[in-house]
């Protein structure tokens, strides 16, 4: 087997004393989507995060296209390819909707296409073409949830990692993000998914894993996990 | 007029307008001591010690939004510094090396103190300002000062020039801080510091850098107005009041453009000198009305105000 995309081992990360993930080991190949999902607090933002590097690897190693990067900051990952779109939106309320997505554009690999991008995001997201001179914090939940996606892509990235991109929204915006993930895929980024919406996230998955507890307790395809009758009984309610 | 670069971002118009404006009125600020009286020339001095000291903690407190309530510090620093060094070192030394003092000091005690926010961050500044006072004021204690008189200070209006020099300095740092990308990192980091860190903005980085560089013009704004005493004792170089007064500027003129410091300075140094040598009470109630109002009614300071007038150029 040769390199993977993305190689987690043994990875262990919290919020100081706090360790939320205890040892989990998982893979992403390239341009497929991974989907995270466990009940709230299980350990899928955690994990996210230090894969992102907003929070440390404690212990464990992350590979990125067969290279350590479990002690590179933020910014540097940032500039590898490995962009997150946090949960809540986290966007810049004060500035417009074209501000915010210039700005996505701050590490060295997205400012080179800062136009060319721009574009590709309107074209995705037409709602924030329409609204580019807007305040951001006047958009709605959902508009806002495109911002942040938009943000995100404007640093061109290769991995993108999607925190609950749906939570809160109306079942039509949610339809919108699905849409968008998946046009995202077609054009080869890679994408690892934390959600709450279980049956569509799996639906899209090449790979689901299951965390509960900080550890990965099943794993498989997308559509392996939907029928497994644990997963079924856990988190799909039937 | 002058021709825009072509590689300035659409919707930048007239962006060389400012540093060749404050260019322009330094130059013409170095004929003052031949027009004016040695009164006006050390009033001038001030309104550029103002000037500078407020441009830099926008650097930091305007930009980033870390709002710094012990600015003193780095001017105390750098008042002693030239202070104990006055008649060992030129003052070509020892300005610079005020300055340098004022950066390490910030570059050391920044990693730690920036890492709180808010209000927490405001009240640490402050204690950070009155621990190293009491420092310096044992520090001199043991080897037996009180205060030093000081012989041979150069005049006021060599001491002006210096100024002058500092607070264009300092404008024109505040000015192409704000266009750069650190000022971009900066402005997100005021925004929202995690939504910062996750575009890929250096936050620990970017903050400590903004520290510094507010840090250093204050330092050798200090080092000259230690020069300035004839008596110095190390209260008067750590005098709270300082600090207070920056970010009182910084409040009324407007801390989101390089021109805010140079008008709430300006705007401050006029009423004060209106009002403080007839009705001291007055200025301070007059000071104290008018920050409440700013802070209520006009965030933005005299800049925005000028802005929504206008209704134009932000």
């Amino acid at each position: 087997m040769g390199e993977r995309f993305l190689e987690i081992e043994g990875l262990v990360s919290g919020y100081g004393a706090v360790v939320a993930v205890h040892g989990i080991d998982f893979v992403v190949d390239a341009g497929k989507v991974a989907a995270l999902v466990g009940s709230n607090g299980a350990g899928k933002s955690t994990t996210l995060r230090a894969v992102s590097g907003l929070l440390p690897t404690v212990r464990g190693s992350i590979r990125f296209e067969g290279e350590e990067i479990s002690k590179l900051p933020a910014d540097q990952r940032v500039d590898r390819g490995i962009v997150m779109v946090p949960e809540g939106r986290l966007i810049f309320s004060q500035m417009s909707v074209e501000e915010n997505l210039r700005i996505g554009a701050f590490a060295p690999r997205g400012r080179r296409q800062t136009a060319q991008t721009l574009e590709t995001v309107y074209e995705m997201f037409p709602r924030l073409a329409e609204r580019r001179r807007q305040a951001g914090g006047t958009l709605s939940g959902g508009e806002q949830q495109m911002l942040a996606l938009g943000r995100g892509l404007m640093a061109r990235p290769k991995l993108l990692l999607l925190d609950e991109p749906t939570l809160g929204l109306a079942p039509m915006m949610a339809d919108t993000i699905f849409e968008a993930i998946r046009s995202l895929v077609s054009e080869k980024i890679t994408i690892l998914i934390a959600e709450q919406d279980v049956t569509r996230t799996l639906q899209q998955a090449s790979v689901g894993y299951v965390i509960e507890n900080g550890r990965i307790v099943a794993s498989g395809s997308g559509q392996d996990l939907l029928i497994d009758p644990s997963v079924k009984a856990a988190y799909l309610g039937i | 007029m002058t021709a825009a670069p072509t590689t300035t971002a659409p919707g930048v118009t007239g962006t060389w307008r400012f540093p060749v404006a404050t260019l322009a009125a330094g130059l013409f600020a170095i004929a003052v001591p031949q027009v004016v009286g040695s009164y006006y020339v050390s009033v001038a001095l001030t309104l550029c010690m103002w000037i500078a000291l407020t441009q830099s903690w926008t650097i930091l407190s305007g930009m980033a939004g870390y709002i710094s309530l012990g600015h003193v510090v780095f001017y105390g620093l750098g008042g002693y510094v030239s202070v104990v060094t006055w008649q060992l070192l030129p003052l070509w030394v020892a300005i610079p090396l005020a300055g340098l003092a004022a950066g390490l000091f910030a570059a050391i005690i920044g990693a730690p103190v920036l890492r709180v926010r808010g209000p927490y961050f405001v009240i640490l500044t402050f204690g950070i300002a009155e621990l190293v006072k009491y420092i310096v004021i044992n520090v001199e204690a043991t080897i037996a000062q009180a205060g030093r008189l000081m012989f041979g200070t150069p005049p006021v209006t060599i001491l002006f020039y210096v100024m002058l020099g500092l607070a264009v300095g300092a404008t024109l740092l505040a000015w192409s801080v704000r266009r750069s990308r650190l000022g971009a990192g900066l402005i997100a980091i005021r925004e929202d510091e995690p939504a910062a860190e996750t575009i890929g903005v250096p936050v620990v980085r970017y903050k400590t850098y903004a520290y510094i560089l507010s840090a250093v013009i204050p330092g050798m704004v200090g080092a000259v107005m230690g020069l300035r005493l004839t008596y110095v004792e190390v209260l008067q170089l750590f005098n709270p009041i300082i600090s207070f007064t920056i970010v009182t500027m910084a409040i009324i003129g407007g801390s989101d453009d390089a021109r805010g410091p140079v008008l709430g300075a300006g705007f401050l140094l006029v009423l004060s000198e209106l009002l403080w040598s007839s009705l001291p009470q007055l200025y301070m109630v007059a000071l104290g009305t008018l920050l409440v109002c700013f802070v209520l009614f006009a965030p933005n300071g005299i800049v925005g105000l000028l802005a929504r007038r206008g209704g134009g150029r932000r």
